[in-house]
């Protein structure tokens, strides 16, 4: 079954991950992913936060919030390093969280 | 790749040679200027355009070639080390193309040249097979190996040299006809070619349903054998389709002075360009041995002639605040100064831009120019020589800058931690003492490019029968529209297949009778039934071990590698 969902939490290891289904099973490709100005280290993030918003190739746009469990402090983003033609092939990390008792 | 197979003690005595010598030659380094940044992200409010997936010189080679008098010797292959490349990368290399573009395959792909190898029509075809897998389309700026024999000069076509590389799969791909073949793979591309462009050359504006196989080298004659000798077309509307421009000339007299050049359009928030120059344009014949004033060998210098810049000056200027990315098969340095001013005229009409070429199977970004008007080059690696390379191209735009984002993948770790990782039955590699051992080619010293095929066909058999036995034949599909598996002569089993392979090895066949049992294979092989997946994982890790072995000139461990097993006691 397809993902709907194009990140995810692991909650383990306080990380948000690209889902490599959900990109492999869209449409199109993605054009970029325009980042909220406000996620970044230091910042507090809780559910439901604008994370980013994807671009897809042919003019759709597509906000990604925090999923649950997704709280906390930012660490880092990773602005840069995701490359968009390999996310339906593997998985980028994309936020990493402050451990919980941090 | 110079000295390819030189002794590690001759190796060092000429580096250090060549250390004092750079040493006593070189300059300051070159710097970009402060004004630039390297590795700094887009920032947040930036707008993108459209990206492409760059991919070069995959090489396809004949695999049914008649010795090639002179160019495939073991002998010449110590003076040009890529004459000759280990037979699982000939044989195998096409996955790692494949494989590259099915990973990216929402994207579009720009081919900076160097499709073919001994430039024979039908490696051509067999070039353009493998590229129907980008499936958001594919374009391409030519090769030196894409119209020029070994890449190297215009030969004479009806001679025994180019007649032999192309057996089988004839005629010599010149240039001029390439043109009409490269044109006609557009043409049967729904994502590239607009459909006002089809209705110019008088065609239904829709291209008919992706051909099969066995019809993909008459769809590409009849196309090519269609087409104007000179063209320009400029894309209106908004139509889709990735090509917005293309002119060419089709030159049979002076096939050397033939060129396709083409603008594609990168636009999305803002308006991007590319233009995919055509560096194997000459003025004269390219030569193997250049004489004159005017001689050049295709593989070392690249051309291009002043119609084919004044065709895309039109096009350079009509968005003033354009991106652009010039893009062509020749580094900048390897242009003649013919070349240079060409790119040097369109680049400043342009604005700028990135230059993005291929050729030297070693990437890396490149400095001209100094001070403020210090401008970059982006030079793209090989698919498949070591290190194996696929990159991207994108720009974007914030704060007054422009960045080019070009995310590069080495695809040889990737190969290891997909399909290496959890090991591997230890027989799917060729040892040194066996036939097919990769680079047992590089251990002869004959000068005799018989002998050289006859263990080359040897180890290509050898090859086949390794492939056969951990990529067995399944049970053949129900009927419907497959066609039936095309069994070689005499067989209907993968074990009577193998036996005929072993009969056909060895000094007393024939190598017309060792050919003709591989041209056989490669029907069996298009049309038998097997697992498409552990197919692909074998001829991936072929062709990977073939490129690495080559790069490292010996069986042994890279840098890179973790664990080194030794021999059971």
């Amino acid at each position: 079954m397809p993902s709907k969902n194009p990140v995810s939490f692991d909650a383990d290891n306080r990380q948000l991950r690209s889902v490599k289904a959900f990109f492999a099973d869209a449409e199109n490709g993605v054009i970029n992913f325009s980042w909220n100005p406000t996620v970044k280290n230091g910042a507090v993030i809780a559910k439901d936060r604008l994370l980013f918003t994807i671009r897809w190739d042919g003019d759709e746009e597509e906000e990604v919030r925090a999923p649950a469990g997704c709280a906390g402090t930012v660490i880092r983003t990773n602005r840069q390093g995701v490359d968009y033609d390999l996310l339906g092939t593997k998985a980028f990390w994309l936020v990493d969280l402050e451990p919980e008792d941090g | 790749m110079p000295g390819k197979h030189w002794t590690p003690d001759r190796a060092a005595r000429s580096a250090a040679v060549l250390v004092l010598f750079l040493a006593a030659c070189a300059g300051p380094p070159q710097n970009l200027p402060g004004t630039w940044d390297i590795g700094l992200p887009a920032a947040d409010e930036a707008t993108y355009s459209r990206r492409v997936v760059l991919v070069a010189d995959n090489q396809l080679h004949n695999l049914f070639a008649d010795p090639v008098p002179l160019r495939r010797s073991a002998a010449a292959d110590r003076l040009v080390p890529v004459a000759i490349r280990p037979t699982q990368l000939d044989f195998f290399g096409s996955e790692l193309l494949e494989w590259a573009l099915d990973r990216t395959s929402k994207t579009p792909a720009v081919h900076l040249g160097d499709g073919c190898n001994l430039a024979c029509v039908g490696e051509f075809v067999r070039f353009v097979w493998h590229m129907r897998r980008a499936r958001a389309g594919w374009v391409m700026a030519p090769g030196n190996h894409d119209g020029y024999f070994f890449g190297n000069e215009h030969a004479d076509e009806s001679g025994t040299a180019w007649q032999a590389a192309c057996r089988h799969i004839t005629p010599p791909l010149l240039k001029d006809r390439f043109v009409r073949l490269y044109v006609a793979a557009l043409l049967l591309q729904r994502n590239v070619v607009p459909p006002s462009f089809r209705l110019e050359l008088g065609l239904d504006p829709e291209p008919p349903p992706e051909p099969t196989w066995s019809e993909l080298e008459g769809r590409l004659r009849g196309l090519g054998a269609r087409l104007p000798p000179a063209l320009s077309w400029r894309k209106t509307g908004s139509e889709r389709g990735l090509l917005s421009a293309i002119a060419w000339r089709i030159d049979s007299e002076r096939p050397w002075r033939s060129f396709v050049v083409q603008e594609i359009d990168l636009s999305e928030d803002f308006p991007a360009r590319g233009l995919l120059l055509d560096t194997c344009q000459y003025r004269s014949a390219p030569s193997l041995i250049p004489l004159g004033f005017l001689g050049v060998n295709s593989g070392l210098n690249g051309e291009i002639l002043e119609d084919q810049a004044e065709a895309a000056e039109g096009w350079t200027g009509r968005e003033p605040g354009a991106a652009w990315a010039l893009m062509g098969h020749h580094p900048y340095d390897a242009l003649t100064s013919r070349g240079r001013r060409a790119v040097d005229g369109l680049r400043a009409r342009a604005g700028g831009g990135v230059f993005v070429s291929a050729h030297t199977h070693a990437g890396s970004y490149r400095l001209h120019g100094s001070g403020e008007a210090t401008w970059i080059e982006l030079n793209v690696g090989s698919i498949l020589d070591w290190p194996i390379e696929r990159r991207s191209l994108q720009f974007a735009r914030a704060r007054g800058h422009l960045w080019v984002r070009a995310p590069r993948e080495d695809l040889g770790p990737v190969v290891q931690e997909e399909f290496l990782s959890e090991g591997f039955p230890p027989d799917w590699e060729a040892r040194p003492e066996e036939p097919d051992f990769f680079l047992r080619y590089a251990h002869l010293t004959t000068t005799s490019t018989r002998a050289t095929e006859m263990v080359l066909r040897d180890g290509l058999l050898a090859a086949w029968r390794r492939m056969l036995e951990h990529v067995p034949t399944l049970p053949e599909a129900p009927p419907g529209d497959r066609e039936p598996t095309k069994w070689p002569a005499g067989t209907g089993s993968d074990r009577e297949v193998r036996a005929r392979i072993e009969r056909t090895m060895g000094e007393g066949v024939s190598i017309e009778t060792k050919v003709g049992l591989l041209v056989e294979l490669e029907e069996f092989d298009r049309t038998r039934t097997r697992d498409e997946a552990a197919a692909r994982k074998y001829r991936l890790v072929q062709a990977w071990w073939a490129s690495k072995y080559e790069a490292l000139t010996g069986r042994r461990p890279a840098q890179d590698d973790w664990t080194v097993a030794f021999p059971e006691r």
